[in-house]
């Protein structure tokens, strides 16, 4: 499959990985004044996360509504997506929390307990994201990566309980995403329970 | 008024670049990145903010200590990294959006419960005050701190000369909303309700500690710090000390506060620094020193009770169960 179009695989790959190296960059590069790495980290990671789960669920979008196939680039979008929200899972629990309680501070915070049930539903996609898991699934395999919409519900509802004063970004994901799931119908809800 | 050009303003120095901005680009952002990074606008030199005569006057006599205090955080960290949502919800939107905030003239409006009530210029307010540096540690809710070597008043002397009444209980203050220059004020979906107000308990207003600040680092404030004046209250979260000052207004009953009517869970009228009481979305034990302390700002500073200040201030509280009144 990549090796079809590894142009476009390289150039995706490259526009995927680039928020991550703009963050070194940012944090390391010494040109730029960072006053507070920790909470720098956590929102640019959560909002790179957000961004490429919107641009994975975009992919059947695309072909259904414009005919354009980017199917083939989807699981990579898939990881990014899960690697953006793993750092940024990480990046809280030891950079913008202290460390030594970082799971305490998580079990006592609801709207965190919501942020990591949704990095659960990624991991599981990640973990079954191989050919091989998808052909050894089969029918299921569907059904399994249809929890991807309840990921993406979950997260608005992190970010939502989050914000206290703002509500723009949050407003424009949500927006996306009753966008993406109205273009979907019945369909995803059908998969999802199978 | 021609502006001060700083030198760190003259020094070719890249600012960081908001995330916010590196996110509006969309979807396209990450492969728009290199031509974003090079798009970075000049900077313009209104951000300083001169002084009136009388000020600048008042600051030419006083000799600054903080250079030769270490604790001290670099002056373009205070300047770049401010929460003031007039200018936006992110920390650089002041620094970015400010500059155009006209701070000359000032009047700041005295009303309510008290003897001398009225319009006062700027330089009225200041003109019979003693002028002094504080050094003092600045604690955020949001679990950052920051030491500032504020140039101010104290509160106690403007207070007193403007004759409060004895059923005066309270003192608050409102922040200018000036919408053509203050572009967070228009934007939708913000849930404050403008004008940011913020009120102390007149003990806490007269307390030698509570300062009225026109200046930091040996200058005129920074229009994104809240020139040309501002409350700064140290053994209270940042959010206590109001920016951009146009209103004092005396009152008999506790005034409504914008964050705690915003969050009242979250966010307390007294809002004393105090580590044994979580905000309930973090907790407050320890705080990230800016600039970031050590490797990716890991070193954490302990909080200490009414942010190291209790020895002066704990009075004031006392008999007061600090759970409960947070
Ligand atoms: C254990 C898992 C997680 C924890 C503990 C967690 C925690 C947090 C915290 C503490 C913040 C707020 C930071 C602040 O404003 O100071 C935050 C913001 C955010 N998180 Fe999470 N999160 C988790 C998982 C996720 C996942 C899986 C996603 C999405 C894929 C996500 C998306 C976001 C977004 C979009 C924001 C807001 C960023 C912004 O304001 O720009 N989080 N999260």
């Amino acid at each position: 499959m990549q090796s079809r179009f590894p142009v476009v695989w390289w150039c995706i790959w490259l526009a995927a990985a680039s928020p991550l190296g703009w963050m070194l960059w940012v944090v390391f590069g010494g040109a730029h004044v960072v006053a507070d790495p920790p909470k720098y980290l956590t929102l640019a990671l959560a909002d790179a996360a957000v961004i490429l789960l919107g641009c994975t669920l975009m992919v059947s979008t695309l072909r259904r509504r414009m005919g354009i196939n980017l199917i083939r680039y989807r699981r990579m979008l898939g990881l990014w997506t899960f690697a953006y929200a793993t750092l940024h899972m990480a990046a809280v629990l030891t950079l913008l929390w202290e460390w030594q309680d970082g799971l305490v501070t998580l079990s006592k915070r609801p709207y965190a307990l919501v942020g990591a049930s949704a990095w659960l539903i990624l991991l599981l996609l990640a973990a079954t994201s191989t050919r091989r898991a998808q052909k050894r699934l089969r029918r299921a395999w569907g059904r399994i990566h249809a929890w991807v919409y309840v990921a993406m519900v979950l997260v608005l509802i992190h970010w939502f309980w989050l914000v206290r004063v703002d509500y723009t970004l949050p407003a424009v994901a949500l927006l996306v995403a009753v966008v993406l799931l109205a273009e979907r119908g019945k369909g995803a809800w059908r998969r999802l329970m199978g | 008024m021609p502006s001060i050009l700083k030198e760190c303003h003259v020094t070719p120095r890249e600012i960081f670049l908001n995330r916010r901005r590196f996110i509006q680009g969309g979807v396209s952002a990450a492969l728009a990145m290199t031509a974003l990074s090079g798009a970075r606008h000049a900077v313009a030199d209104d951000r300083a903010w001169s002084g009136t005569p009388v000020l600048r006057e008042k600051l030419s006599t006083l000799s600054p200590a903080w250079e030769r205090d270490d604790r001290v955080t670099p002056p373009q960290y205070h300047r770049e990294y401010a929460n003031f949502y007039e200018f936006g919800p992110n920390k650089d939107d002041p620094w970015e959006r400010a500059g155009q905030l006209t701070v000359e003239p000032w009047k700041v409006r005295v009303d309510g419960l008290v003897d001398k009530p009225g319009d006062y210029w700027f330089d009225d307010l200041i003109r019979e005050a003693a002028l002094e540096e504080r050094i003092y540690r600045f604690r955020c809710v949001e679990a950052w701190s920051m030491v500032v070597p504020w140039v101010g008043i104290s509160l106690a002397s403007v207070i007193k000369r403007l004759q409060p009444h004895s059923d005066a209980r309270y003192v608050a203050f409102e922040t200018a909303v000036k919408r053509d220059e203050m572009p967070g004020v228009s934007r939708a979906l913000v849930r404050i309700d403008w004008p940011y107000r913020e009120g102390l308990r007149m003990d806490e207003a007269l307390h030698p500690l509570a300062l009225l600040a026109v200046g930091a680092y040996g200058e005129p404030l920074y229009k994104a710090n809240g020139a040309p004046i501002r409350l700064v209250v140290p053994w209270k979260y940042g959010f206590k000390s109001i920016k951009s000052i146009v209103r004092i207004h005396f009152t008999r009953e506790q005034p409504e506060t914008t964050w705690n009517t915003l969050a009242p869970d979250e966010y307390g009228f007294y809002a004393n620094v105090n580590p044994e009481v979580d905000h309930p979305r973090w907790s407050q034990r320890t705080e990230r020193r800016i600039p970031g302390g050590g490797f990716l700002g890991l070193s954490r500073e302990e909080t200490l009770p009414f942010n190291g200040y209790a020895e002066q201030v704990a009075g004031l509280y006392a008999g007061m169960d600090l759970r409960r009144w947070y």
